[in-house]
């Protein structure tokens, strides 16, 4: 692992978090509660994986895990906002929670903030080796 | 699960975290505190396992979900291995005290949704 990561050290530990509980849970639905939410269920498997890139991304150096990290903690924030969004107007779509309905709400807006904070200590540290 | 050991539990898991917190500001690396924290939580954990697959075993069932129960045992106690395993490694740290505090945290809550589905009411 990289070293001098400081305080981003605690959000690697976050990330996680996220990617195991996210992953045991869509897990757990796609298995045995599939048919009932199809598209919320296939998002949280999506939103697992990213999780899980976005880890690693996080904790290993070199300039393509670099470009991985910017990919997958956007990728979040698109979709935890479009999801957020899509669980107001269409209710219907989302009668099933997934990680990232009502933009995060199920988990204390976790899902919300992260990718933020992901995006606010990725351009520090790039500032930091420019 | 039984209701006194529930609180029992989520008073110590609460706990370990904001001991693990404080240790943050004050310790400039993974203090033993923090360790021995941990490792409180781990043993509660362990005691749930051995207490709800006794329970499993007699016959009795979760209200909501048997299956889903154990699955958020079983992701609580990985966190905590892993929070462990974690702050043995980045020892020399001070943010490992803070890992560990936030893997003490979200075990407080899976502790809540664990006995949100074995009662069927939640807890809080």
């Amino acid at each position: 692992m990289r070293k001098n990561l400081g305080v981003g050290r605690l959000l690697i530990a976050v990330y996680a978090v996220f990617a195991l509980s996210a992953t045991a849970r869509a897990s757990y639905q796609l298995i045995f509660e599939f048919e009932q939410a199809p598209v919320a269920y296939s998002l949280s498997a999506v939103a697992a994986v990213v999780y899980i890139l976005a880890t690693l991304a996080l904790s290993l150096s070199g300039e393509n895990w670099k470009r991985i990290a910017w990919a997958s903690v956007l990728f979040e924030l698109t979709g935890v906002v479009s999801v957020g969004i899509l669980s107001f107007t269409q209710p219907e779509m989302f009668a099933h929670p997934s990680v990232w309905s009502g933009f995060g709400e199920g988990y204390a807006y976790v899902p919300a903030i992260l990718p933020v904070l992901g995006i606010i200590w990725l351009a520090r540290r790039d500032a930091k080796i420019q | 699960m039984i209701e006194l050991w529930f609180w029992f539990q989520l008073w110590t898991y609460l706990a370990a975290g904001v001991i693990s917190l404080v240790m943050t500001i004050f310790s400039k690396h993974l203090h033993s505190v923090t360790l021995i924290a941990q490792m409180a939580v781990l043993a509660g954990l362990v005691l749930q396992l051995l207490l709800s697959s006794g329970l499993t075993v007699f016959g009795e069932r979760a209200e909501t979900s048997t299956l889903e129960f154990f699955g958020y045992l079983i992701v609580a106690l990985m966190v905590s291995v892993g929070a462990i395993i974690w702050g043995l490694i980045d020892r020399e740290n001070r943010w490992s005290n803070a890992v560990l505090a936030l893997a003490a945290f979200t075990i407080a809550v899976m502790i809540i949704r664990m006995q949100q589905l074995w009662t069927g009411v939640s807890p809080v």
